[in-house]
This record gives structure tokens, sequence and C-alpha cells, in this order.
């Protein structure tokens, strides 16, 4: 796309905005049109070769490397849960109290001894019944999502401590634990359930057009009602998708720790959306996709490791992942001003 | 072109501006004179370099070196730093004031409320202000109401008077620059804000004029500069132009007819549409038939109902009572996706909230009525998207024909074609167009009616939805009036007159036919 081209003849129609130096401008023309799209990947490549020749035996391991990949499974299933919702230009915040609840109730079910279907429906149906509620908060009633949700979010949290009755529940055993660590090629599989989800929603977003409808709502409401989309309805949709995959998450997660602390849903909460919102910036410049979705939680994570093994302190990671997401979004909109 | 020598005369005096965008040169050695208390119309086709010229003289660009400059006799050094205080104001298309203030805290906003810092600010005093500037520019509005509750032409006023506050009180003389502050107003409205206008430059302002309707421009400017293509091609006094010439002097060439010619109003089909009983906020107990094959007009002073109608006929709002269906009964249905499926588009008015994304690509916004049809074996098919869009930008004379452009990056006259395309591809049998020229230049106005002239012809039935009586009257083959969302008047053929129009839209109810 030639980035200057003539809108009267080459007027930006932010009126806020100003060109600047010439120079500059050149500059961040060259970095948007050849760098934009793939500048996140450079940067995960120039952190792994920075850390690979500054820690060649502590970093450049293949056990650090898996160590790496399996520590971020439930925070990629959250952060694609993320980005259903945020494609259509809503905030799904509640996905980490939903994934906490399911897990809960999942880790009481299997405590007393029942079947493992009974954990899968009672999970489904608690996703369905949350997606159903900030749908229809959100869509019908119009509240705003970021309120919906951060309300959700924290009556989730409580319903979560109430399941477990306030006990942290853990040395769980049996067949739940295998959802999540049985191996396949050396692999988890918490860590298959994330790449396989990539698939799936990359298929969705962009090959699909339900894919390019979400987009289209979340860029122009209207223009898209006009167009004859059931707005209303792919909305609760996203709501009920985001959250069901949010609770299946949960179920995983109970696999994955053999139980559950109920109050753990909270330190889930940013990180997904830090890598949704760093991802938005890769492939699909201002789009949330879900492979540049994909690299930016390897991205952070190779950050975080990288420093942790340089002697930094366990709060980086907190500092990195708030930075990151602000980072990222500052990051969009420049690059959306340069376009 | 040798320009005249600075003299004490002139408010601005800028030479030799150029200024390129990459490849494209967008303004070359522009000279521009305004002379106090003067009115300068500023015209050009989308894309002539108006609005980056405006966006030098307002520090939003920096032109290149060579440029030079003098506001009242002062240098002017590029790029322009705090242009208000060098007496230059730019209003710009959206106005920049807040709908959820008083116009009397509008008023002050730009000017610190007379105050400074943490200082307390006299609302008395601010009141008393507001009152006599209103006064002096001839605003009949309350200073207490709400911005957001003002018609448009009020709220293009208060800017303008705003603006003229905000450098007064610097003191010192001041150029005010008008980008388009009335491409959304009716005549009558437009009419309100010339007056202010002419008020402020009768007070000593000098007043840069932008605008795409001519006979605005002839009607308020004292002269008149044309651009095209970045360079200047014509410096006249309006009082020794014609509209004619100036749209001459626009495109390069002659237009021709600014307008195709009127189909027979005679040769019209079967039913298309049938509106009976509608009724909605304004339009009351409205019923009429579409034919195939006519272009029908919808007219009326603002607010009188032809905005809201084709949105209750499409099913966009919903009506109080009343009922559209196509003209083999086929009810048109209560939601934008009912309305397609029975053959109607609505093309809606508010392009760029409406009509389509414009981060989104020229592609990507054309095929999204029609996406389904690209997704075979359960796969989106983007080059044949792609390739067909193309087909349809250049069918529909988009420049430059690129569908993976982003439609913010094109003019708006393009951006039109676009929002034309998507909706035509279908072939649909009735066509509601909500003012589909607004906003658009003289030559894009052309094509677009010739587009919409040739679907009529192959036996569309075509409803345009506008307050503009000029395009009305050289395109319709029969217009109704509304007075209060009932229709007032009804006129066909050789009948349709501009004059007659506007006489009926004054509501004369006596002519209800």
């Amino acid at each position: 796309m030639v980035t200057s081209a003539p809108q009267e003849a080459g007027a930006p129609s932010d009126p806020l905005e100003r060109d600047g130096e010439d120079r500059g401008r050149r500059w961040a023309d060259a970095l948007a049109r050849y760098g934009g799209r793939y500048a996140l990947l450079f940067v995960l490549a120039a952190f792994i070769a920075t850390f690979a020749i500054w820690l060649p035996d502590k970093f450049w391991t293949e056990a650090n490397f898996r160590a790496m990949v399996n520590s971020q499974a439930i925070v990629l299933l959250l952060a694609l849960a993320a980005t259903i919702v945020l494609r259509t230009g809503d905030f799904d915040l509640s996905i980490a109290s939903v994934m906490t609840l399911t897990a809960a109730t999942a880790s009481v079910i299997v405590e007393d001894g029942r079947s493992l279907g009974l954990v899968l429906v009672v999970a489904i149906a608690v996703g369905v019944v949350v997606g159903l509620i900030n749908g229809f908060l959100i869509v019908k009633i119009g509240v705003s999502s970021f309120i919906t949700t951060l309300g959700m979010m924290t009556a989730l949290t409580g319903a979560a401590i109430a399941v477990t009755n306030s006990r942290q529940i853990y040395n769980l055993e049996g067949p739940m634990l295998a959802i999540a660590r049985h191996k396949i090629l050396d692999f988890p599989l918490r860590t298959w359930y994330g790449w396989l989800l990539v698939l799936v929603l990359w298929y969705v977003y962009e090959r699909t057009p339900v894919g390019r409808y979400l987009l289209f709502i979340g860029g122009s409401r209207d223009a898209a009602r006009l167009a004859g989309l059931n707005v209303d309805a792919i909305r609760i949709g996203t709501f009920l998708a985001s959250s069901i995959v949010a609770a299946l998450t949960g179920i995983v997660l109970a696999g994955f720790l053999g139980g559950i602390d109920p109050n753990i849903g909270p330190g889930f909460l940013l990180q997904p959306f830090a890598a949704a919102f760093l991802g938005a910036t890769a492939l699909h410049v201002g789009r949330f996709n879900a492979v540049g979705t994909l690299i930016a939680i390897y991205l952070l994570v190779v950050g975080i490791t990288g420093l942790t093994l340089l002697g930094a302190e366990r709060w980086v990671n907190e500092v990195f992942n708030g930075g990151a997401l602000v980072l990222a979004v500052m990051f969009a909109r420049l690059v959306g001003r340069r376009r | 072109m040798t320009p005249p020598p600075m003299s004490p005369d002139l408010a601005l005096d800028v030479r030799a501006v150029g200024k390129r965008f990459g490849g494209v040169q967008a303004l070359v050695d522009v000279d521009l004179q305004l002379r106090r208390g003067e009115i300068l119309g500023l015209i050009g086709e989308n894309g002539s370099g108006k609005s980056t010229l405006v966006k030098i003289l307002s520090g939003y660009h920096t032109p290149e070196r060579g440029a030079s400059g003098e506001v009242f006799g002062r240098p002017l050094s590029f790029p322009v730093h705090n242009p208000g205080e060098l007496g230059i104001a730019v209003i710009h298309q959206d106005l920049a004031l807040v709908d959820e203030m008083t116009v009397v805290e509008n008023l002050g906003v730009s000017s610190g409320y007379a105050s400074a810092g943490l200082r307390p600010v006299s609302w008395r005093r601010e009141r008393a202000r507001s009152i006599e500037l209103l006064e002096r520019f001839g605003v009949d509005v309350d200073p207490g109401a709400r911005v957001g509750d003002l018609a448009p032409a009020e709220r293009a006023s208060v800017a303008i008077v705003r603006a003229t506050r905000a450098l007064s009180d610097h003191g010192h003389e001041h150029v005010l620059i008008l980008d388009e502050p009335t491409s959304y107003l009716t005549g009558s409205e437009a009419e309100r804000v010339m007056r202010v206008m002419r008020t402020v430059a009768d007070g000593g302002s000098s007043v840069i004029f932008i605008s795409h309707h001519l006979h605005e421009v002839v009607d308020v400017a004292d002269r008149v500069v044309v651009l095209r293509d970045g360079r200047v091609v014509a410096d006249v006094e309006t009082a020794t132009t014609t509209e004619a010439q100036l749209i001459a002097h626009m495109l390069g060439r002659e237009l021709g007819d600014f307008y195709p010619a009127r189909l027979d109003p005679a040769r019209t089909g079967e039913f298309a549409l049938v509106a009976e009983h509608m009724t909605g906020e304004i339009v009351d107990d409205l019923s009429f038939e579409l034919r195939h094959g006519e272009i029908l007009g919808v007219t009326g002073l603002a607010g009188m109902g032809q905005q809201e109608l084709p949105y209750l006929l499409a099913g966009v709002r919903t009506p109080r009572a009343g009922i559209a269906r196509r003209g083999d009964g086929r009810i048109l249905g209560r939601s934008p996706a009912a309305t397609l499926r029975a053959g109607v588009v609505l093309v809606p008015g508010n392009r760029q909230r409406d009509g389509v994304w414009l981060d989104a690509t020229a592609a990507e916004n054309i095929s999204l009525p029609v996406l389904g049809d690209y997704y075979r074996n359960g796969w989106l098919n983007g080059r044949e998207e792609s390739t067909r869009a193309k087909r349809l930008m250049q069918t529909f004379r988009v420049r430059p024909p690129f569908a993976d452009q982003r439609v913010a990056d094109f003019s708006g006259g393009n951006q039109q074609k676009i929002v034309l395309a998507k909706w035509l591809q279908g072939e649909p049998d009735v066509l509601l167009l909500d003012e589909p020229t607004q906003g658009v230049d003289a030559g894009a106005r052309k094509e677009i009616l010739e587009i919409v002239r040739a679907a009529t012809e192959a036996g569309a039935g075509v409803a345009i939805f506008s307050s503009d009586l000029e395009q009305l009257a050289n395109v319709c083959t029969r217009v109704i009036v509304l007075w209060r969302g009932r229709a007032a008047a009804e006129l066909i053929g050789d009948e349709i007159t501009e004059d007659a129009l506007l006489r009926a839209c004054q509501g004369e109810p006596a002519l209800v036919a």
C-alpha cells in the first residue's frame, strides 16, 4: 500500500495529527510498510538471539524452551478467548474468573469422586450461563462491556471461593490430571490445546465470513448492521464463545494444578490482554488475530525468562506484562496513524 | 505567474508554497493573497490541494523549502507554530464543539473563560460576554442551551463566533479559515451561516471560505481562487464569473451538462415499492408508490421527514405504524437483513459512519454484503474477492482502483463510489439513496448520477432522499415534497424546477395533490 496515497493529496484524516519532520515520516513509512507486520517476530527473534548468546548454558537449552512453552499454556488459551470478544470491539474481563470457577467446580466434583462427564457438563453450563448473562446485559440492555464483565469477574471470584468453601484444593488424582498433563510428542496436552485453538481461530478469523463480520462489527457497528449482519446475535455469540473457552480452560487448569486455589483468578487477568493487544500489532496490524497472539505470548515469556535468568527478581514478571500491554497499545496507535 | 508586490492591504500573503506526499505533488508553487475584510472562496475538486493548503496555514503540515508568507505585514515562518497568536483560526467541518456543554461554556473555552489557571471564572461575566457576541454577529440562540441540542446551522454559527472571539482576545486583526462548514447543511441553514460569515467579515475579519457548493461561494465570496492538481488555475472576482466558468476551471475542461439528461417519466413500469401509512418520529401517515424505471425524489426543509423516511422503509428504524412492501406484495421486514433479502438496498447518507468502515480495505467493504459468495468448500477466496472488487471499482470509476487500499485513503467522491459499488453490485430492484452526492465534487457527482441513471434504465426503482434541490430538479422524474412528515406536493417531469421545488418546500400545503 502506498502509505501517503492521495486523499486530499495525502492529508491524513485525524486533525490532531501533525506530519512533523519529513525524514521521520519516511523512516516510519518504511517501517510501517516493511517492518510493521513482522516487527513482533523480529523482536522475538532478537530476544532469543540475545539471551542465547548471553546465557548459552541456561537459556539456550531444550529444557528451557519446553519449560517456557508449557508455562504459557493456560495464558494462551485465555488470550485467545479474549481475542474473540475484542475483535468485535468489546471487552470480556470475566474470562479469568470463569476459568477459576470451573476449575473450582471441577476440583470439588473430582474430590467427591464423581465422573469427568459431570465435570464437563458443569463447566459448559457455567460458560453458557455467564456468556448469556454478559451478552444480554451488554448487547440487549446496553451496559458497557467493560463494566459488566468487571462486575462479573468480581462476582465469579466470590463464587469460586464459595464452591470450594474457602479452601485450597490440591493433590487431586485420577484421569482429570491426564487431561492437562498427558504428553504427545513430549508436549503436554494443555500446550496442544492452545495450539489447536490458534489453528481453529486462525481459520475462523481469516478464512470464514464470520471472522470478517466480527471485524466489521468491531470497526463500524452501524455499517455492519446496514450490510444485513445480525449484529446483536453475533455479539452475544462472541460472549458465549469466550466464556465457554474460558470455562473449558478451567478444567485444564484444575488438571494441571491437581486442584485449585480459588483466589488465583485475578492473577490471570492482565497477561492474556497484554498478549492479545500485542498480538494485534503483528501480521494483521490493528486487528486482533490468533497467530499474532501466539507470537506475542512467546515474546513475553522469552523476555521474562531471559531477565529472570539474568538475575532479575520475581516482580519483573508484572512490570514486563504491564509495560507490554501499554507499549502494545501505544505501538498499535502509532502504526495506525502512519497508515 | 508573477505575484503582485506585497501590499499593506493584505491580511495574508503566502508565496511559493509547495508540498509533496511520497510520490504525489500536492501543491506546486502556490501563491495566495487575502485582502483585509474580504471573503475569499477557495474551491477545487477533491484532491486539488485545498485541504493541504489550509493544513499548512494551521501548522499541521510543513511546506517544502522556499515558501514564504506574511500575516498583516508580520512575517510568517514555516512550519506555522501557534497560528492563533498570529491571528489565524481554522474551523473544520466537525466544528470541534463540545455537545454536552452550553453555548456559553463553548464560547469561552478557547479564551480560558477570561480567567487563568485556578482563578475562578465569573460565569455572570461570561454569559454577558456571550450574549453580546451572539447579538453582534446576529446569531439567535439561547446562551444556556446545550450545544448538542442546537440546529446544525446554529452550531456552525457558534463555532464561527467562538473563533472570532478567541482571535480578538489576541488583540489584533485576524484571518478566519472555514473548511466546508456548510457541506452538511440544507439550503436555508447554509444561508444562515453565510449571513454570520458576512457579518464577521464586515466587522473586519478576513475570511477564507472553502465549499463544494459553488452557488454558496458565488453568493457570499468577494473573490474566488481555484486550485487544480495543486496549482492555482484561476483567481477571479465573483462579480465577473459564473458557476459554469468556475467548474470549467476546476475540471480543466467543460463538464458539459452538470447532470445526465432526465429520464422520460412516461416510461416507468410496475410498482417496485409501496409504502402504506408509514409513520415514524416525523414521518406522519405517509403513503406512496415507487415504480420500476423511475427516479423519485423526496425532499423538504430540514426536519420535515426526508432524512427519516429511508431508514423507516429499510427497517433500520422501527416505524410506529405503517408497512412497506414490494410491488409483488413481499413485505420488506423489520431489519436491514430482511430488507436486503427483499431486493431493496439503502445507501446511507452518513457515509463514514454507516456506509463503510474506513480502516478496512476497499475490497473488504465492497464484499461485505455478499461475502458468503466467496466462501466455498470452507474457505474464503480472498483473491476472487479482490479481483471482483477491482473490477467493480473500475466500473464505478473509483480512482485509483486499488482494491487493497484502505477506504480512508480515498477522497470523498471516491469513497461514495465505493459505497455505491458495495450496494449496486447485486443489481437490486429498489435503491433508496440518502443524500447520494453529499460532500462530493462536481466531476464525481456527475459520475455518480450517471451510475444511478444507468441502474434506473436497467429497471431499478430509485428513490433519492435529499435537500439538494438543484440536483433533484435535474435528475428526478417525480418529486414528493414533505411538510411535517406528510406529502405536501408532488411534481412530475418538466414541472420539476429548482424554483418550483423551493416554493413547495417553503410549505404551501395548499398544493397538496
